[in-house]
């Protein structure tokens, strides 16, 4: 299916991406605070923030603290998070599978919803129905994920009651984040699949298949639906990179204790061994949900496939 | 698609006249101070006398915030568009007209925007810009966004150069500036003005994202994340609050799209 120097080509890509992450990351940190602060915390004399300096290495000069970093992380050490003095990279896995199952839920509902709505979108210009159904579409598109998860908590938690507003617990607790990711990211992907829907219905092997009289919904089903979901594979993975990394507003307002969540309590808290575990993390699971998005399009695309092929 | 003036673009229109105005004349359309704190009027509805969209817990009027958030978050997400596209264009001209290397250079970055969360880069470019002001938020944005510009402009440019009548241009010793001015860009300003309104959207609401986790704008200003955020509080006693920034924002997000569909349909 892949061409091994293509594999090589996105390892080495990804090693660079992770390295670049890693350093930028590291110098962006210790320029913007002094983690001996952080440690030693609030009314620490100067004698003890020295030698807090001392004891974690913070007097060497920023080359070699950058190059003793790199080596740790080379050996999977991410040091203990400043804070609570737990190991940085357990806290970030430990946080992960709430993001996932985030992410998780959110793709499942956002295809069930898009898929066939955006199919019968696609199947037709006109009509009462679908005009309506794309005008709200395209109030939808306006409603940041933020502020429509401050509205369904303002309407359902605050208002009627009916959903706990904040927390990660039963199935009550996971509606309003869920409907929230897939109310600003369905959109998006609906007039994709329309559009795709629409192309692939003007296409010709559409009407050979019409004029060897298949019916309409075979036509639909087997010819139209898989081309447009072909392209749509694309924007899913992208959106799919995008919770993985950008939930981090909708995880705060909810409390749900995902990454997003931990990436922003260490950031303000200047936990900078836990930020570098998150972001980690968060590049390995970008890159990982790309090469996933780049096998299914394999996978569904003959043309990808044979590509691969005559190249390999 | 029709070319006549539709409802939509009209309203998007009045949007665009309203936003010029308040950039100009700011909560001064209110008759209200946004900082004048009035405590024998706290959390007063909306349409109560004097306050047309209330009040909030200081007694500080909502419609004078709403439109000091608006010349914020607005000229803060002009400005960012504007370094995006920019800084942008300039790079992805750059890797198509020259340099194998760039391209690829191109190709990782964005990979490495892609990954890399923003709210760390915000965070950390923010403070190391020193104080939490407008061109801290304005400058993090526009420089954490500009690859989405560079790899449009990279994929259509590249093509542009393949086109015959530009590698003619290029073969008759057009100068470049000549080059660009006559066969380049122009074949770009379609794509790019589309760009550029869904750009602004984005914009707003990742400016306003960030004031609302406290990020950005100094502490107490009258921004739209701001108050999203101190509104939270009073969500049941005073909704309006929240409804303010929240529809004010989406106003503003639609009638870009709907100018951003309409110059996609103009120039299709």
């Amino acid at each position: 299916m892949f061409s091994s120097s293509r594999m090589l080509g996105g390892l080495r890509d990804f090693a660079f991406v992770l390295i670049a992450a890693m350093t930028v990351l590291f110098f962006l940190l210790r320029l913007t605070g002094d983690p001996a602060l952080v440690i030693a915390g609030e009314g620490a004399s100067p004698a003890q923030i020295e030698a807090i300096r001392v004891e974690y290495g913070f007097d060497r000069s920023l080359i070699v603290q950058y190059g003793q970093t790199m080596l740790r992380l080379l050996q999977g050490d991410f040091g203990k998070s400043l804070t609570d003095g737990s190991p940085a990279l357990g806290k970030v896995l430990a946080s992960l599978p709430a993001t996932l199952f985030l992410a998780a839920m959110a793709l499942s509902l956002n295809l069930l919803i898009s898929l066939p709505l955006g199919a019968w979108l696609g199947q037709k210009r006109t009509g009462a129905a679908r005009r309506a159904v794309r005008g709200v579409l395209t109030v939808m598109q306006g409603f940041p994920g933020f502020v429509i998860a401050l509205l369904l908590i303002n309407l359902f938690a605050a208002g009627l009651e009916w959903l706990p507003s904040i927390g990660y617990g039963g199935p009550a607790t996971w509606v309003l984040p869920v409907i929230s990711v897939v109310s600003f990211l369905a959109p998006k992907l609906i007039r994709v699949v329309e559009a795709n829907t629409h192309a692939a219905l003007a296409a010709d092997f559409v009407r050979t298949a019409r004029s060897t009289g298949a019916s309409e919904n075979q036509i639909l089903w087997r010819h139209v639906l898989p081309n447009a979901l072909l392209g749509a594979v694309a924007l899913i993975g992208a959106e799919l990179a995008f919770m993985l990394t950008g939930l981090v507003v909708i995880e705060t307002i909810f409390a749900w204790p995902g990454i997003g969540w931990l990436l922003v309590q260490s950031t303000l808290n200047l936990d900078f061994p836990v930020v570098q575990a998150v972001v980690f993390v968060m590049v390995v699971s970008v890159f990982l949900s790309n090469a996933v998005t780049e096998a299914v399009q394999a996978l569904l695309d003959p043309r990808i496939r044979s590509r691969a092929r005559a190249a390999s | 698609m029709s070319r006549s003036l539709s409802p939509a673009i009209v309203g998007a229109g009045v949007v665009g006249l309203f936003c010029l105005a308040v950039m100009i004349f700011g909560d001064a359309l209110s008759g209200h101070d946004h900082r004048a704190i009035d405590l024998s009027m706290r959390l007063a509805a909306p349409l109560a006398p004097g306050h047309l969209l209330g009040t909030d817990e200081l007694g500080r009027d909502v419609l004078a915030r709403l439109l000091n958030g608006m010349r914020w978050s607005v000229g803060s997400a002009l400005c960012a568009t504007l370094i995006a596209f920019s800084i942008g264009t300039t790079f992805g001209l750059a890797a198509a007209h020259k340099g194998a290397w760039l391209g690829g250079a191109l190709k990782l970055l964005t990979t490495f925007t892609q990954s890399f969360p923003s709210f760390v880069m915000a965070v950390t470019v923010i403070a190391l810009l020193g104080d939490s002001g407008f061109w801290a938020v304005t400058l993090t944005l526009g420089l954490v966004t500009w690859p989405v510009f560079s790899r449009v402009v990279y994929a259509e440019a590249s093509s542009l150069f393949q086109r015959e009548y530009v590698q003619a241009a290029e073969m008759t010793g057009m100068s470049v500036a000549r080059l660009y001015a006559h066969h380049v860009l122009p074949a770009l300003v379609p794509t790019l003005s589309v760009l550029v309104v869904f750009h602004f959207a984005e914009m707003i609401v990742a400016e306003s994202a960030l004031s609302f986790l406290g990020i950005g704008a100094p502490l107490g200003a009258a921004t739209w994340g701001a108050m999203l955020s101190e509104g939270r509080a009073f969500m049941l006693q005073a909704p309006w609050l929240t409804l303010g920034p929240a529809f004010a924002m989406v106003i503003i997000i639609v009638a870009a799209h709907s100018v951003g569909q309409h110059l996609r349909n103009l120039t299709r």
